[in-house]
């Protein structure tokens, strides 16, 4: 017993210890844009989390309500930024279905590919936040190679790496430059490959990294569908939910490629899950490229859109889980109610319980399994 | 798996309304709450809850997946002069923050939920800004 040593002075043995409460945050290197965390301590371990949301809600669903459908679009790049391609998406199909709008062929094969290669993209910032994280400087400094190569595209067709504004109701905003198509299709077929495989000799084999992300924070399945989790995370747990594949859109149903999946549960099979992913996505992007029909782009839409009345509620396979967009139509060419339904505020809402019992420590690695976006979970 | 809807809604005093591009069970406030613990007991699970303010009254919305590409809505109407309906944190532990939300922004109170505080906006907000009586200062100045 510690009390019986004899340079224990009188102090320590009656002292009481009791838990505090410390914040984590919205200030914080590692807090992901402004995200607060309220964690209560007993020495080293977390007792309980209260993560405290809002610092960068902008009201973009009340602003919705205020402008018209087609000026929307700009709001729904700001959701989440780092997959924008995804938002816009999922946007126009729930508003294409609204207003029974048809896509052209060729159309439906570039949001495929756009909103592919927006999810390696997406994936590169997690693989290097998750470094960060861990204390690691190298895995964002050389995901960003590829991430900026890809982003190079994306300015050649849209004139903005990140805010795009690409997708029109009935097909994209114009047709890509073949000759820029085939240098990312060279880029892919090799590049970025190589790039994977390096990331992988760095991070995925490296012992010290393995045994901080091997067993924290395991997750079921029948909690993930309790706590409303989707996405990478939920098919980490086992499930084989993937939008892509229960509810076909897009050319999806066309491209030869699987699911990522893994059985573990934990903050490595999360990883697993992103980095297989990033592999399946350039592939399907390749596919993509090269089967692609020639064709029209755009269907004519009115320029002040005026869905009938009703609502729709459609779901879609983003980076981060499952995106939802709820329109409510009152037949005026505003949204009466523009509800989006982000994958990152539910995910982050299960922190409380996967981080209970974890070491403040272990808090980051379980946090940058996560992959939130502040912009969509405070909207 | 499939769910009947009309034998489900019909169980809850309610109705399935198929006029809209998806169908939904409308039922009364009283049985929300056994409406979800039916259907998560027959393997539903949920993913989203929200509001949809209609003036006189309001609209509790949820989304509820019955199996990979089954997709049903559940609608509850409340009055305006009493929003309350029972919380579905209860059923689904995943409600918590949804449920918030739709405190936050609309005024909805959920019975039973372990933490009805604000979520989006700070403590001392006034007001539910996704009301429409809850106007933008542009539209404050032209009224």
């Amino acid at each position: 017993m510690i009390e019986d040593h004899p340079r224990v002075g009188r102090l320590q043995k009656d002292a009481v210890t009791e838990s505090i409460v410390l914040n984590m945050g919205p200030q914080h290197p590692s807090m992901h844009g402004v995200f607060h965390m309220q964690l209560e301590l007993s020495g080293e371990t977390i007792l309980a989390a209260r993560p405290v949301i809002g610092y960068l809600h902008r009201g973009i669903e009340k602003l919705a309500e205020h402008r018209t459908y087609a000026q929307c679009m700009v709001l729904v790049d700001r959701l989440d930024y780092i997959s924008q391609y995804c938002n816009e998406w999922a946007y126009c199909r729930a508003i294409e279905r609204l207003a029974r709008i048809e896509v052209p062929e060729r159309a439906e094969w570039l949001r495929t590919m756009y909103a592919e290669l927006v999810r390696v993209t997406s994936h590169l910032m997690w693989f290097g936040s998750v470094g960060l994280d861990l204390g690691g400087w190298t895995p964002v400094i050389y995901a960003f190679i590829p991430r900026e190569r890809i982003f190079d595209f994306f300015e050649a067709t849209t004139g903005s790496r990140l805010m795009p504004n690409y997708l029109r109701f009935g097909g994209v905003k114009e047709d890509v430059d073949p000759a820029e198509m085939e240098a990312l299709h060279a880029y892919l077929a090799k590049d970025l490959i190589d790039a994977l495989d390096e990331f992988d000799g760095l991070v995925t084999g490296n012992e010290i990294f393995l045994s901080r992300q091997r067993g924290l924070a395991p997750m079921t399945v029948d909690q993930a569908h309790a706590w409303g989790v989707t996405g990478p995370m939920l098919r980490a747990c086992g499930s084989t939910r993937d939008l892509r594949i229960d509810t076909p859109y897009g050319v999806y149903d066309r491209l030869d490629w699987e699911s990522c999946t893994d059985t573990r549960g934990d903050a490595l099979a999360r990883y697993s899950v992103r980095m297989r992913e990033m592999r399946e996505s350039a592939k399907m992007a390749l596919q993509c490229i090269e089967r692609m029909p020639a064709g029209e782009v755009r269907t004519k839409v009115a320029r002040v859109l005026r869905p009938p009345e009703g609502e729709v509620y459609v779901r879609h396979e983003s980076t981060r889980g499952e995106l939802g967009f709820h329109i409510v139509s009152d037949g005026s060419p505003k949204p009466y109610r523009f509800r989006v339904r982000s994958p990152a505020f539910m995910n982050v809402s299960s922190l409380p319980h996967l981080c209970a019992g974890a070491k403040i420590s272990e808090f980051f690695a379980i946090f940058g399994g996560i992959d939130n976006v502040m912009a969509e979970i405070d909207r | 798996m499939t769910v009947d809807l009309e034998a489900v809604a019909a169980a809850h005093s309610g109705r399935v309304d198929r006029e809209g591009l998806d169908p939904a069970i409308v039922v009364p406030r009283e049985t929300w709450r056994q409406l979800a613990q039916a259907l998560s007991e027959a393997g539903v699970w949920f993913s989203d809850l929200t509001c949809v303010d209609r003036g006189e009254t309001v609209e509790v919305v949820a989304q509820v997946c019955a199996s990979a590409s089954e997709q049903i809505t559940l609608k509850t109407v409340l009055p305006n002069r009493d929003l309350t309906v029972d919380s579905l944190w209860p059923v689904w532990p995943g409600m918590d923050w949804l449920e918030r939300e739709a405190y936050d922004m609309f005024g909805v109170s959920f019975v039973g939920h372990p933490d009805l505080t604000r979520i989006l906006m700070f403590d001392g907000f006034e007001g539910y800004p996704l009301r429409k009586s809850f106007l933008l200062e542009t539209e404050e100045k032209a009224s």
